[in-house]
């Protein structure tokens, strides 16, 4: 069911950063890292399955440099250098309406891109493992969903490594800029089956 | 999209089926109102004049039809054209080719397959009128009988969310996303 489409702006006030793991850091952008996360978009191949493929740095800095997408975007930093950066928006999801209160803010929407020059490390996995903990125990949500192209099959591997289920596909659902309507995927994971794997 | 675009009423075996206009209400709230039809219904209203004023501010209101079986209005149906998920750069082919439909029933209209006629024609005003592509309808995974109206529709369950939906008494429910394309309903 569809959720309260407005967005927790503050969620990530609620997690120390930098987040590490074993070889990665994760913190929020700066506009310092505009361009090198243009560059890594304008990257061939790799906006084949992302929401936009920005035409310029302006273009990039346009759409995602607002406050709403900075409040939703994380870098991911690794061997020193910017290698890519997630997605991660705080929302409510379907409710009645008389219990609308306890569901606010109690669902995380994760994404990821990588820089293909760091791809086949499992760099991807490990920053989305990273990020599902940064949900349920930073920001405390209770679920977390991702969504992808059904043909993105690198994506819907890291879904399905770090614990998310397939819950959904869309037929011909999603329309893609070059390949028209395509099947979309999602995945869930809930805080007691993410609980369940990290005992 | 709007409703005007649509000839009403439209006529079916044994419905009429139209926008609800402001003199509807009373009898709408009577069916919603009611504990087993607010049940699994995103809201369950209490107070006439509150519902009323919530049904304008969220633009429920413009998205409402009913169903009438003689003089009695005997629920109401949502009919709702969105955007489907595209990428950018193709947003506006992507724009107003989906509907969510939805309905409610009173009890003592239940089980005559009343809704699934009226959803026939909710169908037919969606791929044929409004140009829609894709139709969908959601529902609370325990709520069975519209369960069985969206599979007599032909529509195809695509999503089980566990535990994705806060229902007011029962905690978080399941989930579930029904779907039909107009190529599925034209066969």
């Amino acid at each position: 069911m569809g959720g309260d489409a407005a967005q927790d702006l503050t969620a990530f006030d609620r997690v120390s950063w930098p987040v590490r793991s074993e070889r990665l850091a994760i913190r929020p952008p700066t506009p310092e890292d505009f361009s090198r996360l243009y560059e890594i978009r304008a990257a061939p191949g790799v906006t084949q399955w992302l929401t936009g493929a920005p035409a310029s740095l302006e273009d990039y800095v346009e759409r995602y440099g607002t406050p709403e997408r900075l409040a939703t975007t994380l870098v991911l930093e690794a061997e020193g250098a910017v290698v890519g950066d997630l997605f991660c928006a705080v929302e409510s999801p379907w409710s009645q309406a008389e219990v609308r209160d306890r569901a606010r803010n109690t669902l995380a929407a994760i994404g990821w891109c990588l820089d293909p020059a760091y791809t086949g490390r499992g760099y991807a996995t490990e920053a989305a493992a990273a990020l599902l903990r940064i949900c349920f125990e930073d920001i405390a949500v209770r679920r977390v969903v991702a969504g992808a192209f059904a043909d993105n099959a690198a994506s819907v591997r890291v879904m399905e490594k770090i614990g998310m289920r397939i819950e959904g596909r869309g037929v011909r659902d999603s329309l893609h800029r070059d390949l028209g309507w395509l099947d979309g995927v999602t995945a869930a994971i809930l805080l007691e089956e993410w609980r369940e794997r990290h005992r | 999209m709007s409703f005007d675009q649509i000839a009403w009423p439209r006529r079916t075996d044994r419905l009429t089926i139209r926008p609800a206009t402001a003199s509807d209400l009373p009898a709408v709230f009577a069916v919603r109102s009611l504990p087993e039809v607010a049940e699994w219904m995103p809201d369950r209203p209490t107070s006439y004049d509150e519902w009323v004023l919530r049904l304008g501010g969220s633009g429920a209101f413009d998205r409402m039809l009913v169903m009438e079986r003689g003089d009695a209005i005997v629920g109401d149906l949502y009919l709702h054209v969105e955007n489907a998920w595209a990428q950018l750069e193709v947003r506006e082919a992507g724009a107003g080719v989906q509907a969510e439909i939805g309905w409610s029933l009173a009890p003592a209209y239940q089980g005559q397959g009343l809704v699934t006629e009226a959803c026939g024609e909710l169908l037919r005003i969606c791929f044929v009128e409004l140009g829609v592509r894709r139709v969908v309808a959601n529902a609370f995974a325990d709520n069975t009988p519209s369960l069985r109206v969206m599979e007599r529709l032909g529509m195809t369950c695509e999503a089980r969310n566990r535990a994705d939906s806060l229902h007011r008494d029962r905690g978080w429910l399941d989930g579930v996303t029904y779907a039909l394309l107009r190529e599925e309903w034209q066969t």
